[in-house]
């Protein structure tokens, strides 16, 4: 690998974050959409959303209820060949609600990205939910399946334990399919 | 620029190793954050290679349940051919097996070496500028401030 073009996917894929971050905190369904490959997975919370519509669906339904979501993104540990990569981030996400006391998220991403042409967009991302709780960290840390040292990943198909908190509301559409 | 970019991106690859082995209490894959001969400097100590490093970062995790550790960006110089020195704002967050989270502001100075395969940190100086709950009502220290 070319360390001058690794520093080059790996800037383009902060900037994939970046996108994310603010599709977020603006409820975009459309740009947040657009930060996944047309046939992109996701697989979060007992469920597994299939493709660029269903998964823009899930996030408009969950913002739904959310007054603003500040999600801070640590830095992506990555590997990379050609057009795709894969990675593991960790973030956190300040979540301020309408109907229900603010709460912090932890979690963990394990991602894989591909480059469609004119930018990098998540392929598949499976999440972990580490921590739910107050900000202070007096809340409940979750024992999840530790994947080893970068840069295992999980298997693709592997389903994230449901968690209450986060699979409420969630369309049901979505649910994980066998 | 070229250069620096290709240096600064693996970088924080390091720290992003660094982070995730933390949370992960894996304190062999925080060895290989360092070099075999890295010092670290820290509350009064000077450990000296990296399984000293490794002997004390088993013993300091055994009464944590996680540690969430965010490094800002660094401020770094190339200093020679695959070398590189920093300075980096840290906040770690650990949530303890017994009593409340509590959270610390750090600075660390640091060397890095380019080892062929990934940098890893050679020395590192770490002030702790703030200790105690998370919402910042605790102790700040004074520091020594080094030339900027």
């Amino acid at each position: 690998m070319s360390i001058t073009h690794f520093a080059e996917v790996e800037a383009q894929i902060r900037q994939l974050y970046a996108h994310y971050t603010d599709a977020v905190w603006r409820k975009d369904p459309t740009a947040f959409g657009q930060c996944f490959a047309p046939e992109a997975e996701w697989r979060i919370a007992g469920m597994v959303m299939h493709g660029r519509d269903e998964i823009a669906s899930g996030f408009e339904h969950i913002m739904s209820n959310a007054n603003r979501v500040l999600i801070t993104f640590g830095t992506p540990q990555l590997d990379w060949r050609e057009d795709q990569a894969m990675g593991r981030i960790y973030a956190t996400e300040q979540c301020s609600w309408r109907d229900k006391q603010p709460n912090m998220n932890i979690g963990r991403y394990f991602e894989r990205y591909v480059y469609d042409g004119d930018r990098w967009r998540f392929s598949w991302r499976l999440f972990q939910l580490l921590y739910q709780g107050p900000a202070d960290l007096s809340g409940p840390h979750f024992d999840v399946p530790d994947f080893g040292p970068w840069p295992a990943m999980p298997p693709q198909e592997t389903v994230p334990l449901p968690s209450p908190a986060r699979a409420v509301g969630w369309p049901q559409a979505a649910q994980a399919r066998g | 620029m070229t250069q620096f970019a290709t240096a600064e991106a693996p970088i924080r690859q390091l720290y992003a190793h660094y982070a995730d082995a933390v949370w992960r209490k894996d304190v062999d894959a925080i060895g290989q954050c360092f070099t075999p001969d890295a010092e670290w400097r820290i509350e009064g100590m000077v450990l000296r290679g990296r399984s000293e490093i490794m002997t004390e970062l088993d013993r300091s995790l055994k009464g944590v349940e996680r540690t969430l550790v965010n490094f800002r960006t660094p401020q770094l110089e190339l200093t020679g051919h695959r070398r590189g020195s920093g300075r980096v704002y840290v906040t770690e967050q650990y949530a303890w097996r017994t009593g409340p989270a509590t959270m610390t502001v750090g600075r660390y100075y640091e060397y890095y070496t380019d080892c062929g395969d990934r940098w890893r940190i050679s020395w590192r100086l770490v002030q702790v500028l703030y200790s105690g709950p998370t919402d910042m009502t605790g102790t700040f220290y004074e520091q020594a401030s080094m030339l900027p």
